[in-house]
């Protein structure tokens, strides 16, 4: 049965014209008709954009700019490509670097060149069948019906016998999300009876470490490694065994090592950095965070911190003069690429250019650095304080901006009021400045103008006055829409007001806004989660009443 | 403005230089078989049917040799490693059978597949499919007119054969204990390098107590050669 294309539209992303042409050729020989055609990774972003692609045949290595690997990944993170569009990888060449990247991140298949027509069919037909496998399964598990996606693989086994280890993993996968590490524990058991496959023994480590038995769990990761030192996740799940039970050396050994093996993760390097800085090992972190770094000039995944890591573990090795020739290179737009939306440098590395200058006595440009780092972070419209603006009210002080700084911590406080951590730091940072005594008055007043304003909420809510606690309450959110704290007790006035004036579609508008507001701050919140399931149980009566 | 390319001081590393070269020709040689095979789909002319069937072998063989070359270097520089993943043997040859079957077709070659759908292996599925893709590029030369490919369960051991219909791989290498990369000479074919290789990847793979290994023999189709990877 001959593949036919006709119904399918094409992305082919080379940066060679030969070779977009010749894999023109070959899939429009094969029926497409539909062949749009991308010759860096720029440009296939571009087209992904805005076209509706079902196959994307992509080289790898694409010259300047992003390669495959960070195509697929940035197409994927933002919904560029539909989940069951098909994206194979092509490469030159078979180095372990490149590799690991590919494989590691899994799309749905990769090719060694040359290939020819045969060879191409071939995959493309193995890829869509697999697609055509697992879209329901994946239907299934993307709305948490996982007891079906179970059933579904097993089923799926059966008539494709070819894939059973792929869908064994899946159902595995499924069993985990069921809360079920017994069941995935007997069904990896199985596997392992039959030969040694590395991904089942990592999954039975998962098992052991769901369950507490973090000794068993180390045994079983430690082994998946030793089946088979390309088992990346075993790595990553080692480490996280290590950092559970404390041993935060031993888990940056791990990741060291798993970073050699793969070392174009950026994820991992970023992982491994912020855990050496932890360690205190600023070697370690400066070569991860400068992998990082070098990495993210392409990538989705890029952060600020790594950047600004970076500068501070060249700071604590190297000096002043080598920090602030780090910041001079980053402060290039080269450095930024993979940002096409980040048109300067981020305010975090102008406070990083001000603190390495206050370290090495230079005041008066460190001034100069500080205002700006200020001028770019009230430049950026935020809805919510950034806890790490902490820093920078630090400097602000060491510079002499007196007021600024305050303003800025006040408005810290009042977001946060409920946030132990953050107030902690802020307190910490006026120790440091032997100034406990301002700083102890400024928390003071911040949280109790918060407390205030929140119980006259409440208190409104309590004598009945429910229109005039929605009112206020929803007032002070919009003023401090960081803080969570009032962000629920919004959620708790409307749904009281349901509760005694009924269901109106506003009202449900109302608490959508505040919930979506509430789940920025932080979504795994357990007073959100109580909330969400007494929303839930709203909506059912509603749906119940308008049936009869 | 233009950069000025200085020398570096370092002087020259000549093995890093040849390994760079080596990458470069690989792909150049990739490029050459993609348009080969392009060719070949778009002429229908008869009289440049020899000429193209070379073009095509040859530039394989390039191919092959310098993957080899490079993956040794690799090896030595302990920059190349296995990636194992499960593989069902049936698609592994519906594939070598895609790849190749267009130039025996041309060489008035039979191509045989022996593969059954429960055959299953855990290797590196594009080191494999190198080798084999070698190893049937090789055969070619030798066949009188078939070709098989086969896969089986062997003693623990997932087997991938190669078996041809010529006159079988002369006794000196048969006979030879160790495979040796020195070997090399074209009359011979590019053997000594490919197997060596092959050897070596071989090698790299191990499950529980058990090796991979390469043999060698005159088993294959009427006393021709056969070639056999034997993994864990």
């Amino acid at each position: 049965m001959a593949l036919d294309l006709k119904k399918y539209s094409i992305l082919i992303v080379d940066d060679v014209r030969e070779m977009r042409t010749s894999l023109r050729t070959i899939v429009k020989s094969l029926g497409a008709q539909k062949v749009y055609e991308a010759k860096s990774g720029l440009e296939a972003i571009e087209q992904l954009q805005s076209l509706d692609v079902d196959i994307v045949l992509c080289d790898y290595n694409l010259g300047e700019g992003r390669d495959g690997q960070q195509v697929f990944e940035e197409a994927k993170e933002y919904g560029m490509i539909s989940p069951h569009a098909a994206f194979i990888m092509i490469t030159a060449d078979n180095t372990m670097d490149v590799v690991m990247a590919v494989v590691e991140h899994s799309p749905d298949g990769y090719l060694v060149k040359p290939l020819n027509k045969s060879v191409l069919e071939l995959r493309i037909e193995k890829v869509l069948h697999r697609k055509r496998v697992f879209k329901e399964i994946e239907a299934q598990m993307a709305t948490g019906a996982f007891a079906k996606a179970a059933a579904i693989c097993d089923l799926m086994i059966d008539r494709n016998p070819k894939m059973r280890f792929d869908l064994l993993r899946m159902k595995a996968e499924a069993l985990f999300k069921m809360d079920d590490p017994d069941a995935v524990a007997e069904l990896c058991a199985g596997i392992l009876m039959e030969r040694d496959v590395p991904w089942a023994t990592v999954f039975m480590g998962r098992a052991r470490y769901a369950v507490g038995d973090f000794a068993k769990a180390r045994l079983l990761f430690t082994k998946a490694i030793e089946q088979n030192n390309t088992s990346m996740e075993a790595y990553d799940w080692l480490a996280q065994v290590d950092r559970e039970t404390g041993d935060l050396a031993t888990a940056q050994k791990t990741l060291a090592q798993a970073v050699k093996m793969s070392p174009k993760s950026i994820g991992r390097q970023q992982v491994l950095a912020d855990l050496a800085v932890e360690n205190g090992d600023h070697d370690t972190a400066r070569k991860a965070f400068e992998a990082a770094v070098e990495l993210g000039v392409h990538s989705c995944y890029s952060r600020v911190d790594d950047q600004v890591g970076l500068v501070n573990a060249v700071a604590e090795t190297g000096g002043a003069e080598a920090a602030l020739k780090v910041l001079s290179e980053l402060a290039k737009p080269t450095a930024r690429s993979g940002d096409p939306n980040q048109e300067k440098p981020d305010w975090r590395l102008d406070l990083s250019m001000g603190e390495v200058l206050l370290k090495n006595e230079q005041a008066v440009n460190a001034k100069g650095s500080i205002e700006k780092a200020l001028a770019g972070y009230l430049e950026v419209p935020r809805d919510a304080a950034d806890p790490s603006a902490i820093a920078l009210a630090k400097a602000c002080y060491a510079v002499g901006m007196t007021a600024e700084a305050q303003k800025l911590l006040d408005r810290i406080v009042r977001e946060n009021h409920d946030r132990e951590d953050i107030i902690a730091a802020v307190r910490e940072m006026f120790n440091e400045l032997g100034m406990e005594g301002l700083g102890g008055d400024l928390i003071d007043n911040a949280c109790r103008a918060v407390i205030e304003i929140n119980n006259r909420g409440v208190g409104l809510a309590k004598q009945g006055k429910l229109d005039d606690a929605v009112e206020m309450l929803t007032q002070a959110s919009d003023e401090l829409p960081g803080n969570l704290t009032i962000s629920l007790n919004v959620l708790q006035a409307i749904l009281s007001q349901i509760k005694h004036a009924g269901y109106t579609n506003q009202r449900q508008y109302l608490i959508n806004e505040y919930i979506e507001r509430a789940e920025r701050i932080d979504s795994e919140n357990p007073k959100l989660g109580k909330i969400r399931q007494k929303i839930s149980a709203i909506q059912q009566m509603e749906h119940q009443q308008q049936a009869v | 403005m233009e950069d000025v390319i200085e020398e570096s001081d370092k002087g020259l590393d000549f093995v890093e230089a040849l390994a760079n070269c080596v990458h470069d020709i690989k792909n150049s040689a990739g490029v050459v078989i993609n348009a080969a095979d392009s060719i070949r789909q778009t002429v229908s002319d008869v009289d440049v049917a020899p000429e193209l069937t070379a073009l095509q072998t040859e530039a394989r063989r390039i191919n092959h040799d310098l993957i080899h070359l490079l993956g040794l270097y690799k090896m030595d520089h302990s920059k190349q490693g296995i990636c194992p993943v499960i593989v069902n043997c049936e698609d592994l040859i519906e594939e070598l059978v895609a790849y190749n079957n267009p130039l025996l077709e041309m060489r008035g070659l039979q191509f045989e597949a022996d593969a059954h759908e429960s055959v299953e292996g855990y290797f590196d599925r594009e080191h494999v499919l190198g080798i084999l893709n070698s190893v049937i590029n090789n055969a070619q030369r030798y066949a009188h007119a078939t070709i098989r490919v086969a896969c089986s369960v062997d003693d623990g051991y997932t087997v991938l054969s190669v078996e041809d219909d010529g006159d079988g791989y002369p006794q000196e290498i048969l006979t030879r204990q160790e495979i040796d990369p020195g070997s090399t000479s074209y009359s011979a074919g590019s053997t000594g390098l490919g197997l060596f290789f092959a050897s070596r990847i071989a090698k790299l793979h191990r499950h529980r107590d058990r090796v991979g290994r390469v043999s060698l023999s005159n088993d294959g189709i009427e006393g021709g050669g056969s070639f056999k990877l034997w993994l864990p």
